[in-house]
């Protein structure tokens, strides 16, 4: 009785259909990057193509940056902002990290963290003009990566500057049980630990209050520009790291590459895709998650079949209006229930 | 025990070009419910949001237990005691019942971790006190509304706080919710509790209730006992005249015409089977009590509720509105409960709020505007409504309540439309008693120049004065239809509260 | 004496002008970057920078008027450029690879645009998403399949950028009106749209309905304004605008190109903001949209003719889309709005 319950409670949690399809997919992209459909044994499925270690080892890497971005951008949403500059942000405390770690006799720890208080100020700014001066969020961050761009190149005239080997690459290129990089388990830890204060502690559940009602926060003693702030700063440090650890893997800093990557965008596709609500108020983290997994996984799968890779700039539009709409028929949904007018 | 109490003295507090309150003085005692009654605009939210923090007084201290406090934000005065079940629910449609109990103060273990299951066995206790028939673990938004309201209730009971006021409990409640909330205040009256109750319904008062302030325009009236006064010196005391004045002068429409307005079985997903008839030149009025469905009603007949069945006739003909642009083209006009927000653009002139509907017919060549036509069309409204305003340029914001009402009015009953149903929901919401009469007069006008009027009205006073009809509402049904000559408070509220 | 009044109260009418500022800055850009200039060797003031400012106004000129009137209304249109850049390698193609005539061509790149300006338009009143990520998410699209249709036929299967040779086209790009040194035609052109809108959005029922709306969309509809069917209209001009830009680009490089109007979305935006379009909507004018776009192409050629790292003209760029914004802040606190 008890065990069908918790079975029923898990098949109705918003992610359960992600997580189906999800589990489709890899089983697809598996079988079909194996070469099992031209005669290769089924059991080269675990080793070969998708699976064998050099492709899973790269898909964990590509995805880390994406994962930390997640955390920032999915609790900023939940509590009814955006944050539009995180690629740049992430850009520029790479070029910044990059330069310290190649121009300066400081150790790396020492490197980090001036970059990530360099984060904390970003993250201050954007509250400042979010907050303060009551800018449209999306378009004052749009402002920002303007000028963080700008600054990017500026730094290094629009040059690359390549990281000298040395503890900093050789730590983030750790390999635990020889395929999971360490930087993917970080990741993973930043998004359970960010999940549980999200849902366990006072300052989560006043996340959710900001985005839900801020006026009613307010009313209930909370201090929702105190919540904004510090998530402003948490997505800007988590942009760092997310940076960081892009660089620990390629080697380079460019002060473009991240910024055409848009990881933000996949982020935030994933973020509603995994049943953040656009609106604010709702989600978790895992959901993200699992919507990362599903659209990277869609992306590999694609460029197995020998898709158009262009498609895929297409596919992550449609995706996000998809999510969009997923996201529209279910608060509908809840809404037509709630009938809150007064 | 600690006697509780909470003071004011010489509380005043202004807003531009309002004095909001005015030397307000009384004290409630702990052990007491102390009702606070007055009209509309008497003051009473702008006092309660000085009691709690939100606003700060301009003169005058508040004193609770004896000691002066000085509130900057509602934090400060939820840690000093005091609960305010506010009239605008505060809750997070999305969590759970026990998450909006217990939000911004959960339990936590010894690691600062949220403890759900002390949070659920609490969260049930505090609904065994109650007695209603919901799970901690409901989603709020899935409640009913009455529910919504109690698990409110509830987060200021969860607190214990030793003082609570109550902003208008009771208006979404149904008869067995209000008996549970009176026996909360009750328990809560024997613990010594200091009690303000605001609400505009006197029997309720007559119930609960020990002590009554009366509050008019920002100013402290007196304080009776309900013990030694009655419906009509309370009365007396909030209008500060005989109520039946302002009605009795009324010059009014006696002669009906043809059947402009039927709805035949009206359905829409927030109301049901909605019988309604207007004529010519009468005035229609929808009593009930807030989210009852009169608001739905208006709503559905000008197009911006989806019709699920039943059917919607204008002149005879039947009608399918998609978009408000359909109805006001079949000579229907809304004028919404909320001017500020649904009515009128504020920083926008008198001129462009009036031309609003009809820009199109105020062209020539059929695009460019006829900025002449649109000046003449707007000096008409201010001279027939006589709207008070220097220039037909100046901005919504700019003016009071009563003429911002008064310019939608005039937006309704331009020359260039044939506006035949005028749809008014709370005209006068907010807005001072002498502005009331003349639109109350306006409205009798209107209906003189053959309009069918439908008026909403919060105020029953109002509904059972001036509509020739009166439907009365309850969730989202009509329970009773009457002649305004039948028309008596109380069979009429009896009929809205009807289940 | 009272001609002495009559004139300071045409100066205080003038000063409170929200154009006025804008002119100034205008003004002041000129003089510092002429000082600057002969300071460093250079020569700002001179007619050909003026030529120059005109030219390089075109493409983000168009774009700035379909977000201006796009933000009048309460939207905003991200994927403008985007579409723009698809209308200019749908042109293109139309032309090398369908052998299409000009005309045909042309009046093909608007259809699709308008079609793609029109799904935005549905999105966001149909579907009821925030205008400015239903846009991102459409100009991810949009991108997407430009890159898949301009790879189609090629050899590598790689999307490229596509050159062609079109008489009318060339002439639409390079042509002058008053000779070798005249005004480029497409300046000319700009400018009269620049009037035909600014007359539509001040004069015609259309233009204050679009703007009633972007005042208080719920209060305009239910005064009986068609939101839906002026947001769609909206949205689609929008989307014809990308597609004229996009059309003008491609037909001065003679070349469909993948990356064309990258940053012109920004400057487009930009200048409308400065114009004293309200994020919330519901003022400005098309004039302060033409003198915004002035600043920002002034600032940018000013840049470069002192020799300044032409990265800093991104940073300022955003600098002064944070100054707009300000200024709108600054202007909604006195009008209460806030």
């Amino acid at each position: 009785m008890q065990k069908k319950s918790t079975f029923k409670r898990l098949m109705q949690n918003q992610a359960a259909p992600l997580v189906l399809i999800l589990i489709v997919l890899l089983i697809v992209t598996m079988i079909l990057s194996s070469g099992v459909t031209q005669g290769a044994p089924v059991s080269a499925m675990f080793t070969q193509g998708f699976m064998s270690r050099t492709n899973l080892r790269n898909f964990l890497y590509s995805i880390v940056i994406q994962m930390f971005m997640a955390c920032g951008i999915g609790m900023l949403l939940i509590s009814g902002n955006i944050d539009l500059s995180v690629a740049t942000q992430a850009s520029l405390s790479v070029m910044i990290f990059a330069w310290l770690h190649q121009n300066t006799p400081l150790p790396w720890i020492v490197c980090i963290l001036i970059t990530v208080g360099v984060a904390i100020c970003m993250g201050c700014l954007s509250t400042f003009l979010v907050v303060k001066l009551q800018f449209p969020a999306f378009i004052a961050t749009i402002g920002m990566s303007s000028i963080y761009r700008g600054l990017c190149s500026v730094m290094t005239n629009g040059y690359n500057i390549t990281i000298s080997d040395g503890p900093y690459l050789r730590t983030g290129r750790l390999m635990v049980g020889g395929v999971v990089p360490l930087l993917f388990i970080i990741a993973l830890a930043f998004i359970i630990v960010f999940q549980f204060i999200l849902s366990r502690t006072n300052f989560g559940r006043s996340v959710f209050m900001t985005g839900g009602n801020r006026a009613a926060a307010r009313l209930a003693g909370m201090n929702p520009n105190r919540v904004i702030l510090i998530l402003f700063i948490i997505s800007s440090i988590m942009a760092a790291f997310g940076g960081m650890a892009w660089v620990a893997n390629i080697g380079t800093a460019s002060p473009t590459s991240i910024i055409q990557d848009a990881p933000d965008m996949s982020v935030i596709s994933a973020s509603i895709l995994g049943g953040i609500s656009f609106m604010g108020g709702a989600g978790n983290l895992i959901g993200s998650l699992i919507a990362i997994l599903l659209l990277n996984v869609l992306e590999n799968m694609m460029n197995v079949l020998g898709i158009n890779p262009y498609w895929i700039v297409f596919a992550q539009g449609a995706l996000l209006t998809l999510a969009l709409a997923i996201n529209f028929v279910s608060e509908q949904r809840a809404r037509r229930k709630l009938l809150m007018r007064n | 025990m600690e006697e509780r109490s909470l003071e004011l003295r010489g509380i005043g507090k202004s807003f531009p070009g309002v004095r909001a309150l005015d030397d307000i003085n009384f004290k409630a005692e702990g052990g007491k419910v102390l009702a606070l009654l007055g009209e509309n605009g008497a003051g009473k939210s702008t006092l309660l949001k000085i009691i709690n923090g939100d606003l700060h007084q301009d003169e005058g201290t508040v004193l609770v237990d004896g000691k002066e406090v000085n509130f900057t934000t509602p934090q400060d005065a939820i840690n000093a005691g005091i609960s305010i079940i506010y009239q605008e629910r505060q809750l997070l449609p999305f969590m759970s019942v026990m998450e909006n109990l217990f939000v911004g103060d959960l339990p936590k273990n010894k690691f600062g971790i949220i403890d759900k299951g002390k949070l659920r066995s609490e969260t049930q206790r505090i609904i065994d006190d109650f007695g209603l028939p919901i799970s901690p673990d409901d989603m709020v938004g899935r409640l009913n509304v009455a529910h919504q309201q109690m698990i409110e209730i509830m987060k200021a009971y969860r607190r214990d706080s030793p003082i609570i006021a109550y902003d208008e409990p009771t208006a979404p409640l149904t008869d067995t919710e209000i008996e549970i909330l009176f026996k909360i205040i009750r328990k809560q009256k024997e613990e010594g509790k200091v009690i303000l109750y605001v609400s505009h319904r006197l029997n309720e008062i007559f119930e609960i209730c020990d002590d009554i302030v009366i509050l008019k325009d920002g100013k402290y009236v007196k304080t009776l006992h309900t013990e030694t006064t009655n419906e009509k010196e309370l009365i007396t005391a909030m209008v500060g005249r005989d109520i039946g004045d302002t009605y009795a002068n009324l010059d009014r429409n006696t002669e009906f015409g043809d059947v402009v307005l039927e709805l035949k079985d009206l359905k829409t997903p927030y109301i049901h089977d909605i019988n309604i008839t207007g004529r010519r030149g009468e005035i229609i009025g929808l009593a009930g009590l807030v989210g009852a469905g009169r608001t739905e009603i208006a709503r559905a007949i000008f197009g911006v509720d989806p019709i699920t069945g039943g059917q919607l006739i204008v002149d005879g003909e039947e009608v399918h509105f998609k978009t408000p642009h359909d109805a006001i083209n079949a000579g229907i006009a809304l004028c919404p409960e909320d001017r500020k927000y649904e009515g009128l653009i504020l920083f926008r002139s008198i001129k462009d709020n009036i031309s609003m509907p009809v820009l199109d017919k105020l062209t020539f060549s059929r695009f460019f505007v006829n900025f002449k036509a649109e000046k003449e069309l707007a000096e008409e409204a201010v001279q027939k409504f006589d709207i008070k305003t220097p220039s037909i340029d100046k901005v919504l914001m700019e003016l009071s309540g009563g003429n911002q009402q008064k310019v939608i009015l005039g937006r309704w009953t331009s020359s260039k439309l044939t506006t035949k149903i005028l749809i008014l929901d709370e005209p006068t919401k907010g807005i001072d008693v002498g502005t009331k009469a003349e639109i109350y007069q306006n409205i009798c006008n209107l209906a003189k120049d053959g309009l069918c009027v439908i008026l909403i009205s919060s105020e029953l006073p109002e509904v059972i004065n001036i509509a020739d009809t009166i439907y009365a509402i309850h969730n989202g049904h009509i329970t009773g239809t009457i002649k305004r000559e039948d028309a008596t408070e109380e069979n009429v509220l009896t009929m809205a509260m009807l289940d | 004496m009272t001609n002495k009044e009559s004139s300071s109260s045409k100066l205080k009418a003038l000063t409170s002008n929200h154009l006025f500022p804008l002119v100034c800055l205008l003004i002041a850009m000129f003089v510092i970057f002429s000082i600057w200039s002969k300071a460093v060797g250079t020569n700002f003031l001179q007619l050909s920078t003026f030529r120059n400012i005109l030219q390089s106004l075109v493409v983000s000129g168009f774009l700035a008027i379909g977000s201006g009137c796009l933000l009048i209304g309460g939207n905003i249109d991200l994927s403008e450029s985007a579409i723009g850049a698809f209308g200019g390698i749908i042109l293109a193609s139309a032309i090398l690879n369908a052998s299409l005539p000009a005309g045909v061509a042309l009046i093909i790149t608007l259809v699709v645009c308008a079609a793609l300006g029109m799904a935005n338009g549905l999105l966001v009143t149909k579907l009821r998403f925030p205008s400015f990520i239903a846009t991102l998410a459409m100009a991810s699209m949009v991108r997407g399949v430009m890159y898949v249709f301009s790879s189609i036929g090629t050899p590598s299967g790689t999307a490229a950028n596509i050159n062609f040779q079109n008489a009318f086209i060339g002439f639409l790009g390079t042509a002058r009106v008053g000779g070798q040194n005249g005004i480029p035609l497409s300046v000319v052109i700009l400018i009269i749209f620049f009037v035909i809108f600014g007359i539509m959005m001040s004069r015609t029922s259309f233009g204050q309905k679009v703007s009633l709306l972007g005042g208080n969309p719920i209060a305009a509809t239910l005064a009986g304004i068609d939101a839906q069917k002026i947001t769609i209209i909206l949205f689609m001009l929008s989307g014809v605008m990308g597609g004229i830009s996009g059309i003008f680009n491609t037909a001065r490089l003679q070349q469909g190109s993948l990356l064309a109007l990258g940053t012109n979305q920004f400057t487009g935006l930009t200048a409308a903001m400065l114009g004293g379009i309200s994020f919330g909507g519901g003022t400005g004018g098309m004039l302060g949209v033409f003198i915004g776009l002035c600043i920002l192409n002034t600032f940018q050629i000013g840049m470069s003719a002192v020799g300044l790292n032409t990265y800093l003209v991104q940073v300022f760029s955003g600098v002064l889309l944070l100054v707009a914004l300000a200024f709108d802040f600054i202007q909604r606190r006195r009008a209460g709005r806030l």
